[in-house]
């Protein structure tokens, strides 16, 4: 196929041979050894894809960002943001020594039950009637964001967003 | 439905290589087929199944992104968000076939969208594709693995960028999936198999012109 408008040579009409498919395993290995896929992301990816239930929405990360430094000494504190077709969720995880405090905000607002994955722990609270809600004490850790549907829907609007994992 | 024209061989390479090459062709579409029965399997609910889905499509995804210009953070949330996106939507998935295009065009869009977001402000990494040395090879093949990779390195230099990034992605996918890949990934049909294409066939004149040619490659 040529798209400078020339017509095609014979050369790129022959069929794929013996020679074409050395020449991409050629490809292949110059990419596996200067660009290879990252240590740990399989890992990461097995760990997101755990409790992703069929017809679950997912939630792309959207920003993250490392707030300013605060006055407040030891203290770090970064802001992330996902997005999904119906909800936002945006957190606020601050350091504080070994473990982090999450405060959370989903919009729109509503009640609705808030599952904090992070390592082997399961954490659990609600959102209140604004969409706020916060974790204590959470460990360090890949970390994954499960809010499920406010309660009372009807099963075929049960659907829960499931965030992408992210490094807390 | 192997294409492989083992009469059409120049005498570019010698039978032993030819043979070798004929192999790998058949593994790769038994890789494919071996693809069908894990998608199977994974929509039956195995997790193992999926697992190993995901192992063996990541690379090709992950040379999706990163040929769309994607830094290290980028690129790795890129095909994991897809990669959830795909586990939410798996039993509407039919084939492998439709299984990598799904995949491939989910990661280019998703690409396209996360370049366009300027406020992201994840690191993005300038591609390089410097020397990392592997200390499980031996020294001499090293070398030589080496001299390949700057051989093929400097013929990819050669093409435009869009052919190089089909190229580079093509080489990571099973034969068969080779045109549905090439229009996932917005280029015009026929641009690489069943025929060699413009890309393909442009990366073999300056590789066959090479004097390393003959040496690096017997």
């Amino acid at each position: 196929m040529s798209m400078t408008g020339e017509p095609p040579s014979a050369a790129e009409l022959g069929p794929i041979d013996a020679v074409d498919l050395a020449i991409l395993d050629l490809v292949e290995d110059l990419y596996t050894a200067r660009d290879p896929v990252p240590d740990g992301l399989l890992e990461r990816i097995f760990f997101a894809i755990e409790l992703v239930g069929l017809e679950d929405e997912v939630a792309r990360l959207e920003a993250d960002r490392f707030d300013r430094a605060g006055v407040r000494g030891t203290e770090r504190s970064r802001t992330v943001t996902f997005d999904s077709e119906s909800l936002t969720i945006v957190i606020q995880a601050t350091t504080t020594g070994a473990t982090v405090r999450v405060d959370g905000w989903l919009a729109p607002p509503g009640a609705r039950p808030v599952r904090l994955r992070v390592g082997e722990r399961d954490l659990r609270t609600e959102a209140d009637q604004l969409g706020r809600f916060v974790l204590a004490d959470v460990p360090h850790g890949l970390a994954q964001l499960i809010v499920e549907a406010p309660p009372g829907q009807p099963p075929e609007a049960a659907r829960s967003v499931v965030t992408m994992a992210v490094m807390l | 439905m192997t294409h492989l024209a083992e009469g059409k061989l120049s005498a570019d390479r010698p039978a032993a290589t030819r043979q070798a090459a004929t192999r790998q062709a058949a593994t790769r579409q038994a890789e494919a087929e071996r693809l069908g029965r894990l998608l199977l399997r994974a929509q039956a609910g195995d997790r193992g199944s999926l697992h190993a889905i995901v192992a063996e499509l990541t690379p090709l995804l992950w040379h999706v992104a990163r040929g769309q210009g994607l830094g290290h953070d980028d690129a790795e949330d890129v095909v994991q968000t897809v990669w959830l996106s795909l586990v939410a939507r798996l039993v509407a998935i039919e084939t492998p076939a439709a299984l990598t295009g799904w995949l491939v065009t989910a990661v280019r869009r998703e690409s396209w969208r996360v370049r366009r977001a300027g406020e992201r402000t994840r690191s993005a990494d300038a591609e390089e594709l410097e020397h990392r040395a592997d200390p499980a090879e031996p020294a001499e093949e090293q070398v030589l693995a080496e001299e390949r990779r700057v051989m093929v390195r400097d013929a990819l230099g050669r093409l435009t960028p869009r052919c190089a990034q089909l190229l580079r992605v093509i080489a990571f996918a099973d034969r068969p999936d080779y045109d549905l890949i090439a229009q996932a990934l917005g280029m015009p049909r026929g641009s690489i198999g069943p025929t060699r294409g413009r890309c393909l066939a442009k990366l073999r004149e300056v590789l066959t012109a090479d004097p390393h040619w003959r040496t690096l490659c017997p």
